[in-house]
């Protein structure tokens, strides 16, 4: 498929190295700005929470990420409710 | 014809491995570098924050009052907004330097522009539990020297009005991810048994793997007024 691209390109020989070398770059370009960032939560490296449903997942899973305010990784039984949080004790110093 | 199909499947195995070593770019290296950026954006994005809130809102400085109003910074009347910046976290222990933007939430955006705080879990200074998650590796690789941690290191917040300061009261605890009982208020495994302001700190273990998770604890020490300076430790 290389041999068919280069047979393709227009131009002598150093023009058509420059062709490839910009192909190279968008292609670097798609990969790291689309294709990466999405496949990116499918590795472990991000699993850094607790509570089960993480902000990636290793084992190739189940919920999409969902970035964004709903993206908490808190069940909801330990979502304490704005009125406990509201109660302030002061400070402990 | 056997000849394409050989030079095809070279080709494909060439692409492939090329596929490998821009991915393992773009981890070690691409994702530290957008983070870094994000973070820093972040940092200044919010200190401009606090300087204009200054400007506008800084009536005549009662400083006999300011310190015994310190410990009431009025929280959750409403929740912090998401995905935004809210407070700077210093740990010396991870270098002199060691300053990120601590972000509301704990999706996957929000970890890669800095240490996520759990939604729902308490305030810094607030009675309850402030947990925070960061990433071990990739994306600035902010805890990387996690288990480095130690009874005794002490940990600072800022969040524009306090400096409210932590002190870790033990070694990393190594737990697994399901284990969400060390973001309750008095988290069982942590040693603690009454009600009190403490930190969680989350991150990944091993290193590069999400089989686990280490825990960090501490407990709240100080609360100052950021009008008084930096606590000390932090600028000495």
């Amino acid at each position: 498929m290389y041999g068919f691209l280069w047979r393709k390109l227009p131009g002598s020989a150093p023009l058509r190295a420059l062709q490839c070398l910009l192909l190279f770059l968008a292609a670097v370009f798609v990969l790291f700005q689309f294709v990466f960032p999405r496949l990116e939560p499918l590795l472990p490296f991000g699993d850094v929470t607790v509570g089960g449903n993480g902000t990636g997942s290793g084992t190739g899973s189940t919920a999409p990420p969902s970035p964004g305010p709903s993206a908490s990784t808190l069940n909801g039984a330990h979502r304490l409710p704005v009125a406990e949080l509201s109660q302030n004790h002061g400070v402990v110093v | 014809m056997g000849r394409l199909v050989a030079r095809t499947l070279v080709e494909l195995c060439i692409t492939v491995g090329a596929l490998i070593v821009l991915l393992t770019c773009y981890l070690l290296y691409w994702t530290n570098i957008a983070a870094d950026q994000a973070m820093a954006g972040e940092l200044s994005r919010l200190q401009q924050q606090w300087n204009q809130s200054r400007v506008t809102a800084a009536p005549t400085p009662a400083p006999s009052a300011s310190i015994g109003a310190a410990p009431s910074p009025t929280p959750s009347a409403f929740a912090y907004p998401p995905d935004q910046a809210f407070a700077v976290l210093s740990i010396p222990r991870f270098g002199r330097d060691w300053k990120k933007p601590i972000i509301e939430g704990t999706g996957v955006g929000d970890l890669q522009k800095g240490i996520g705080h759990y939604a729902g879990t308490a305030e810094p200074g607030q009675v309850g539990n402030f947990a925070l998650a960061g990433h071990r590796r990739t994306w600035g690789n902010p805890f990387n020297d996690f288990p480095l941690l130690r009874p005794g290191d002490r940990i600072y917040i800022d969040d524009g009005r306090f400096w409210y300061v932590y002190r870790l009261d033990r070694t990393p605890l190594r737990t697994l991810p399901t284990d969400i009982g060390v973001l309750d208020p008095v988290p069982p495994e942590s040693g603690y048994t009454q009600p009190g302001s403490y930190l969680t700190l989350t991150t990944c273990d091993p290193a590069w793997g999400h089989s686990h998770r280490l825990i960090e604890w501490g407990r709240l020490v100080s609360v100052t007024p950021v009008s008084a300076g930096e606590p000390q430790g932090l600028s000495g």
